[in-house]
């Protein structure tokens, strides 16, 4: 549905996008309007309610009919504004991804907002705000047709990528989802902070002692005397328990509400991830940007023989700026979910040529062991000593416990921390309760960094970090620590080697 | 002089960088003095200590600035003898650190673009800062500051003469 304007071919935005917008305005306004409400007490709040949305209202209105844009020769051109007049020219052939995101409105008025991505960048270059699904259709049709995707073959006489042609790779259960999220922390924050607000409120009149009295059921005759440090420690860990239960449920639904209905297609060389219960998402993720796979294995995972796979890709997606409505694309997710079986064939997609299981695995330093024992008993030693103050030396039976555990650690630690240089990857696992493998392709190489410090010096060793671009949102850092010195020379030089010869792209 | 730059030797930095970084420790410490010296004058007046305890605050003072004044007259030689660069063929490797040592290695095919800055105390010693952007994250600019001016732009030819 086209709306034929001034020049030819210049197209507005659906109308709807003005209900949007002024819904942005109202969002921004929120803040404001309460403190009105709060300070007016409910006389008068009609005139300053009036005062600050009418000009909001005007300049969403001005704001909409001043943007227009217009599917050029060979490229989306967008004019907005009136004061301040912006044409922004994007060529067709930079498009590297069009992703789409609509909120729970837009799905049943069936718009949806389209942002355009180019290769480099962590904004999307140009955000239309909305556009009706059929419109959609045709620009993402028209981009596509004339863009001539990186590393495509310019032969004529080659046939057509078979682009149309979406192959369903990965489809994640909403059981499946659920069972991410019991493996995660989301609403860490939020638990804490009720926490902690609860602790400072103190709800009922109670504080901490009396309320652990109250749930402990002492004797009230008994209750002038502090409970004691054995009823107090079990509150504790049954109040540790209940949190830690909150916490999970809000993980599991934030978990299933934000990746709802996952599914993982092909189109060509590249994936389309679509999810989302309230806000759907349908994410593009060029194979060509895909700068770090990493993949994790809790031990609710390793029971289940599951794996969760999550990638980094170059320029995150995240938030449109002022013009988008703020949901952040996460193109994180590649297979929340997934069988182990199934796991080297979605590898090799994605990272073509790599082979995890033919990985020659190197460990770390000798004498590595030794030291992440000095500093895990160091750890227990603090944690076992501070409570020491609070509840009495029986504390001090839990330096045991914490010691061994200490023990168990290193052990642990050091057995499962490896890296590999693979024929056209580097590849780095460590971790024993939670196990994570990184894959970074020599192509993705940015810098390679060795750093010692003081330890370090002493006992020969050094750590090597490499880095890569949008790294840091999946929870592993491509960090080897305690390597030995001469090791993380020889793979200093490796990987500068593999990394000279390949070039790298957008 | 492009030639000459990018050899594989591994060379420190300018000697005149040191006098560079005293100056500019000179300059923070004058800062922080004036600043303490200021909310301590103002502390005193307005609380009407004796003799004795203005006499130890002082005191305390003088022994702040001189502390932060030994530590930016004495580092920058330190931190100057650990500091060496190289350009090679495959790229430019920076070896820096005094307590935490470091090794940051750019490969030349990674170098998106670079900037030669120079602040006016640079200025004034011919000296400038290398600034190398790169497509990582943790090392998405990573600077080479006490360089003579014409090696750090003789280095940014050699890096962006590998684009073409």
């Amino acid at each position: 549905m086209s709306r034929p304007d001034d020049d030819a071919g210049w197209r507005r935005l659906h109308p709807l996008s003005l209900v949007f917008r002024i819904g942005s305005a109202a969002r921004r306004l929120l803040l404001p309007v309460l403190a009105v409400l709060v300070v007016s007490r409910g006389q008068g709040y009609e005139l300053w309610l009036a005062v600050m949305f009418v000009p909001a209202v005007i300049a969403a209105i001005v704001s909409y009919l001043s943007y227009s844009y217009r599917l050029g020769a060979d490229d989306l051109v967008i004019r907005q504004g009136i004061v301040t007049r912006n044409e922004r020219h994007v060529p067709y052939a930079r498009i590297q991804n069009i992703d789409l995101v609509q909120n729970l409105l837009q799905r049943w008025l069936g718009v949806a907002e389209a942002r355009f991505e180019t290769a480099s960048g962590n904004e999307p270059e140009a955000v239309l705000r909305v556009l009706s699904l059929d419109e959609v259709a045709a620009v993402r049709g028209r981009v596509f047709r004339e863009a001539r995707p990186a590393g495509a073959t310019t032969d004529p006489g080659a046939p057509p990528a078979p682009a149309d042609a979406p192959e369903p790779l990965y489809r994640a259960r909403t059981s499946q989802l659920a069972l991410l999220g019991l493996t995660s922390n989301r609403g860490l924050a939020v638990v804490a902070a009720a926490f902690g607000a609860l602790w400072q409120l103190e709800p009922l009149g109670y504080d901490p002692e009396s309320l652990v009295r109250e749930i402990a059921r002492v004797d009230p005759s008994r209750a002038h005397l502090p409970p004691s440090p054995w009823v107090t420690a079990l509150v504790a860990v049954l109040g540790f328990f209940v949190v830690v239960l909150m916490l999970k449920l809000l993980s599991v639904a934030w978990t299933v509400v934000r990746l709802y209905g996952f599914a993982l297609e092909a189109r060509g060389a590249d994936f389309s991830a679509r999810y989302g219960l309230l806000t759907r998402i349908a994410a593009t993720v060029p194979q060509q940007r895909i700068q770090l796979l990493s993949v994790r294995r809790g031990p609710l995972h390793r029971w289940l023989g599951q794996a969760s796979v999550q990638i980094e890709t170059a320029g995150r997606g995240g938030r449109a700026g002022a013009e988008g409505s703020g949901a952040e694309v996460e193109r994180l997710w590649l297979a929340p979910w997934i069988d182990d079986r199934a796991l080297p064939g979605l590898v090799a997609r994605a990272l073509p040529g790599v082979d995890l299981a033919s990985a020659a695995w190197q460990p770390l330093a000798a004498r590595a062991g030794r030291r992440i024992l000095v500093r895990s008993l160091a750890l227990a030693l603090v944690v076992g000593v501070v409570p020491l103050f609070w509840l009495g030396p029986q504390v001090l039976l839990v330096l045991v416990p914490l010691g061994l555990l200490a023990v168990l650690h290193a052990r642990l630690w050091t057995r499962h921390a490896a890296y590999a240089l693979l024929a056209d990857a580097v590849a780095w696992k460590s971790g024993w309760w939670t196990r994570h493998t990184s894959i970074v392709p020599y192509e993705k190489v940015q810098v390679v960094a060795v750093g010692q410090s003081p330890f370090d010096r002493r006992h020969r060793m050094a750590s090597l970090a490499v880095d890569t671009a949008g790294a840091g949102h999946v929870g592993h850092s491509f960090e080897l620590p305690y390597l030995d010195e001469a090791a993380a020379a020889a793979l200093l030089g490796r990987l500068l080697e593999e990394t000279s010869a390949r070039a790298f792209r957008w | 002089m492009v030639g000459s730059v990018a050899d594989g030797v591994e060379r420190p930095l300018d000697p005149r960088s040191i006098n560079v970084q005293r100056i500019a420790g000179a300059i923070t410490s004058a800062l922080i003095g004036g600043v303490t010296l200021i909310a301590l004058v103002v502390r005193l007046i307005a609380s009407r200590p004796t003799r004795g305890e203005v006499v130890l605050l002082l005191l305390a003072w003088l022994a702040l600035v001189a502390s932060i004044g030994a530590l930016g007259w004495l580092w920058p030689p330190l931190s100057f003898r650990h500091a060496f660069w190289r350009i090679d063929a495959s790229g430019m490797r920076i070896r820096r650190g005094v307590v935490w040592r470091s090794i940051v290695s750019i490969p030349r095919s990674r170098v998106q673009h670079t900037d030669v800055r120079q602040g006016p105390v640079e200025r004034a010693f011919g000296l400038a800062t290398l600034v190398v952007h790169t497509a990582g994250t943790e090392h998405a600019s990573i600077a080479l500051s006490g360089v003579a001016h014409d090696t750090a732009l003789a280095i940014r030819d050699h890096l962006i003469d590998v684009q073409t």
